[in-house]
């Protein structure tokens, strides 16, 4: 029986491939059709699989490990965020008994190695507990122990990773106990991590992991500290469960444990609000961040954008479903004769079943490579740039693509089958000789007018990114961006006293001013959309200022606002006079003036930075509302004090050149590291890149969507074209009697155009009726701009309408021509 | 009404020509009802079409009614046989997807009758032809003898002045044939000219005239 079934399906087979063989056009169309939807849905899994569902490479328990997340209520909002202190993580770690292990963690990017070799590159920086979460025992040495882990300096030791110790040290083993600069401290290697391990960062995988503890003392101030404290929330927090453990009463058990550090920390930071307010809770979830509560816009675009491709493989599967039923309705006589001699619809179906499963594993094969080809670029937008995602060389990616092809096969097979269960075969074979005579198909048209549907709401959803697109770049910033460039600097463990740092700055600000295409430069200490510095601050008549909101802060040299465009409102920006021993000065945004003293003159106004007992910061001008924090709702509370008076000796500068500043980046970089001591380095960015952060998953999903809606349009047109070229060649003897009667050449168009137009208006508004019904999931990854967008939906239907009617009008001119003696010959 | 001279049609067949129509040369009154005759192949259907302006690929001269086909334009030749022709296939060639009355309307919809005067015509046409209660049907629902009818009564909806009809009782029985050759008599007494095709002797009974043709030469 087994032997029967396999010769049936061998048989099958052979038959299968000989038939697509001898359609060499319409196999190559199928096939391409479907290796567009399938490789479209292949790349996007290699994308959202890594964000969204595949644990880090060999680690040890996935199911019960996880990423702790601190939330807390502030001004009746609860907020999520996976940073912590590591006082934090050493309170959570002591008073929590859920846990049979934890481990702190964080990554950067910092410059390993010297001199001309130095480049920076993503570091791991763990505690020493991390390694003990992975099934990864070192290729080479050891791993660093815990008491090389210890504040408040550990231990400057390294280990290296698997790859990086291949390529900088040929894999030999004379690397232990070499040394490696990594930021600004020199470590020794100690270890080698297997091949394969990459922590927590399988796409940007580090090249060395560092102690936790020899980072943060490397990098704060030397009297910080930073380890018994809770004003630095810098690294996250990885907690494996005990068995037996439920993830409810590990929150619980984390909650408890928060709750007590959470009062320890309100000892030390009275102002902090009190624990009932405030409601602070710990959970523990996904160790893949896109899983948290705290869900990138990306990680949504991204799984959007897979909703989308699965779109555009129904659209190419009811494409090639298409083609296919047309076959099957042409071959009608034939299955009739096969029928009448005894063959079963059981083995019809089978071979069916087998063309189009054929058709579509090669489908498979071809999309697999319009992944690995064409997917570089969505992987490039999604993952991080030097990721290294292979689809051809990864099982669960081509497992995926296997069955995607299985599904497209069934799918593209249904239709054609239904046909041959429902045809009346007595009356085909009394059809006499019109073999394939046009017979309108329902299926046929539902499969058109899906894919019309399809189109639309897949077409909705690009013109409304695209739309939200243009709001978040019209969004009024209150400063200017393409003409800036920003100064970071570097110093890679060089310290400098205050006073040296101080003339450091002064002296790049100078040379900065000094080069010609600059035209003007300033100091700052903090940057919009990169980072912010807020103080205590203490009003007159106000009892507690920071119930108000969150004030920021900047400190600046006076061509600050025409370096950066803001400008002035009332009174004057920070001037010359504003020095070191000068009364303090303070410049407001207009909606921290409006907050603190609404209806009153805030020019004059004392403000105390810092601490109650400090002198008065008088207000001397106000400055219009900037964008720092949101693009969106931000509330704009901002404030400018005089550099000379706050921190002379922190911070980077502004540059505002002619025109656009990216192209200005590299030859200023260069002339400012001219200045830099030792080790340091100066970066010098265009302000657009640091705020294309903010609009990026706008952008990507506008590009997306658009691209993919284009593919669906180009497949729905291909379709319908497909249909009604088919449709013509079958009513030859039709259209040769309405000319015989009468029928002019417009006539004939008409007839053929209307026919495809009322399919094309029947699938819009059916899309419109699914874009509007889904319109409030997309709604919040929209910037100010309705799901229900009228202006979108107009223009989205007038597209498909006209391509339409493009795709029905060639067909009809093919109708006009008919003759209408061939075609009254026709049989 | 119809005067051909020295009509001649022909296709490319090799490195020569095949001639379908030889110097045909013929006249046909206002009123007459005349039957073409002659074996297969002899070129009867060619010069029903020829009559009927479907066929626009030859030499020679045709008039009709007064109007020199031969040096019409294409669009102005399908303007005159609208005004005047109703063709009758022998394959009936009614449209499947359209019911009785719809395919009645058809030849109407292309004649820029206004819908009101379409809508009478074919309720007058139903009533004329008996198939009144066959309105709402569709073709496949119909005999061969009903779809003959139908396609007899679409031919003639837009009252024409000259009918031709391709071997109209080919495909139908005796009796059924016997009926629309009735019907064409009785249309013919009423002043409508009749050119048929047939190989039935009892069917060119009915006209006045017989041209036979032969290899594409009128013999007679």
């Amino acid at each position: 029986m087994g032997c029967e079934m396999i010769d049936t399906l061998l048989q099958d087979l052979r038959y299968a491939v000989r038939k697509l063989a001898k359609s060499p056009g319409f196999t190559l169309g199928v096939v391409v059709t479907l290796a567009l939807g399938i490789g479209a849905n292949v790349a996007m899994f290699s994308v959202v699989d890594r964000m969204l569902f595949r644990p880090p490479p060999l680690l040890r328990d996935p199911a019960v490990t996880h990423r702790i997340y601190l939330a807390q209520t502030y001004r009746g909002k609860e907020q999520a965020s996976g940073y912590l202190q590591y006082a934090r993580y050493v309170d959570l770690t002591s008073w929590t008994s859920a846990f049979a292990r934890t481990a702190a963690f964080t990554e950067h990017d910092l410059a390993v190695g010297v001199g001309a070799e130095a480049r920076e590159m993503r570091v791991g920086i763990v505690s020493a507990s991390f390694f003990g979460f992975f099934d990864a025992p070192p290729a080479l040495g050891r791993y660093f122990t815990a008491a090389e882990d210890s504040p408040p300096d550990g231990t400057a030791v390294a280990v290296l990773s698997y790859a990086f110790w291949k390529a900088r040290y040929g894999g030999r083993s004379e690397a232990l106990g070499s040394t490696l600069q990594i930021g600004p401290t020199v470590y020794t290697i100690v270890g080698v991590a297997p091949e394969g391990f990459a922590g927590l960062w399988p796409v940007q995988r580090p090249v060395a992991f560092i102690p936790i503890t020899s980072h943060a003392s490397a990098h704060r101030p030397p009297r910080d500290t930073w380890w018994t404290t809770y004003h630095w929330m810098w690294a996250s927090m990885l907690v494996q469960r005990k068995p037996g453990v439920s993830v409810a009463a590990a929150n619980t058990d984390l909650t408890n444990a928060f709750l007590r550090s959470y009062a320890a920390q309100r000892m030390e930071s009275p102002g902090l609000a009190p624990a009932e307010i405030a409601r602070p809770h710990a959970l523990a979830a996904s160790v893949l961040s896109e899983r948290g509560p705290n869900e990138s816009d990306f990680a949504k675009v991204a799984t959007w954008v897979s909703g989308v491709a699965l779109i555009v493989l129904l659209i190419a599967c009811a494409n090639v479903a298409n083609l296919l039923l047309a076959r099957a309705l042409r071959r009608r006589r034939e299955i009739a004769v096969r029928l009448a001699l005894g063959v079963s619809r059981a083995r019809l179906l089978s071979q069916l079943f087998t063309e189009s499963v054929v058709l579509a594993l090669l489908g498979g094969l071809a999309g697999l490579l319009v992944a690995e080809w064409g997917g570089a670029v969505l992987r490039g937008q999604f993952l991080a740039s030097g990721s290294q995602v292979s689809v051809l060389g990864d099982v669960r990616t081509l497992s995926f693509g296997g069955a995607a092809a299985l599904v497209a096969g069934l799918l593209t097979a249904l239709a054609p089958a239904l046909q041959t269960r429902r045809a009346d075969f007595a009356a085909d074979l009394k059809a006499g000789a019109r073999e394939g005579t046009f017979q309108r198909s329902r299926s046929r048209v539902a499969l058109l007018v899906l894919q019309g549907a399809l189109c639309v709401a897949l077409l909705v959803g690009a013109g409304l990114f695209v739309r939200s697109l243009r709001h978040v770049r019209a969004v009024p910033l209150g400063y200017d961006v393409d003409p800036v460039l920003l100064v970071d600097l570097n110093m890679r463990g060089v310290q400098l006293d205050s006073a040296h740092g101080v003339a450091l700055r002064r002296d790049l600000l100078e040379t900065a001013q000094a080069i010609p295409e600059v035209l003007h430069a300033s100091r700052q200490l903090t940057v919009p959309f990169w980072s912010t510095s807020t103080m205590e601050l203490h009003v007159a008549g106000i009892d507690s200022v920071h119930r108000l909101g969150e004030f920021a802060l900047n400190a600046v040299t006076p061509e600050y606002f025409a370096t950066l465009g803001t400008r002035i409102l009332r009174g004057r920006g920070i001037a010359i006079q504003d020095a070191k021993n000068a009364p303090r000065a303070i410049v407001v945004s207009d909606a921290m003036a409006k907050t603190l003293w609404p209806g009153r003159d805030p020019i004059g106004q004392c403000v105390k930075v810092g601490a109650d007992t400090l002198p008065c910061s008088y207000v001397v001008g106000v400055a219009e509302n900037i964008k720092y924090q949101h693009l969106g709702d931000d509330p704009g509370l901002f404030y400018y004090l005089s550099e000379a008076q706050w921190h002379p000796e922190q911070g980077g500068l502004f540059i505002r050149t002619r025109g656009q500043a990216a192209p200005y980046a590299e030859p200023i970089r260069r002339r400012l590291q001219q200045l830099m001591p030792g080790a340091s380095y100066v970066t010098v960015t265009p302000l657009r890149e640091i705020l294309g952060e903010q609009t990026r998953s706008w952008q990507l999903g506008a590009t997306m969507f658009l691209a993919f809606g284009g593919l669906a349009l180009t497949l729905a047109a291909i379709g319908l074209y497909s249909v009604m070229a088919y449709n013509v060649s079958q009513r030859t003897q039709e259209l040769g009697v309405r000319a015989a009667l009468g029928a002019q050449q417009r006539d004939l168009v008409r007839l053929v155009v209307t026919e495809g137009v009322t399919l094309g208006a029947a699938g819009i508004a059916i899309g419109v009726v699914i874009a509007l019904a889904g319109g409030h999931l997309l709604g919040p990854l929209l910037f100010e701009e309705s799901p229900h967008d009228p202006l979108v939906f107009g223009f989205v239907a007038v597209v498909l309408l006209g391509v339409t009617v493009l795709a029905s009008f060639v067909p009809s001119r093919r109708a006009a021509r008919v003759d209408p003696m061939v075609a009254l010959r026709y049989e | 009404m119809i005067q051909l001279s020295n009509l001649d049609k022909s296709i490319s067949q090799g490195n020569g020509r095949l001639f379908i129509l030889r110097q045909i040369t013929l006249d046909i009154a206002a009123g007459e009802f005349v039957s073409i005759m002659g074996p297969s192949g002899a070129g009867k259907s060619t010069l029903l079409a020829v009559l009927g302006m479907l066929d626009g690929d030859w030499t020679g001269e045709y008039r009709f009614l007064d109007h020199a086909v031969h040096k019409m334009k294409p669009k102005d030749r399908v303007a005159l046989n609208k005004q005047h022709i109703g063709f009758v296939f022998q394959q009936y060639h009614l449209l499947d997807d359209l019911t009785v009355a719809e395919n009645l309307d058809v030849p109407l919809s292309y004649r820029n009758t206004k819908k009101s005067e379409r809508e009478s015509l074919v309720a007058d046409t139903l009533d004329r032809f008996g198939i009144v209660a066959k309105k709402d049907l569709f073709p496949r629902q119909l005999s061969g003898g009903q779809q003959q009818l139908v396609a007899v009564a679409r031919a003639l909806i837009h009252k024409p002045s000259l009918i031709l009809a391709d071997e109209p009782t080919g495909n139908l029985h005796s009796s059924q044939g016997k009926e629309i050759m009735e019907l064409f008599t009785e249309l013919n007494r009423g002043g409508t000219t009749i050119v048929q095709v047939t190989h039935s002797e009892t069917n060119a009974g009915h006209g006045k005239r017989v041209i036979e043709l032969r290899d594409g030469w009128v013999v007679k």
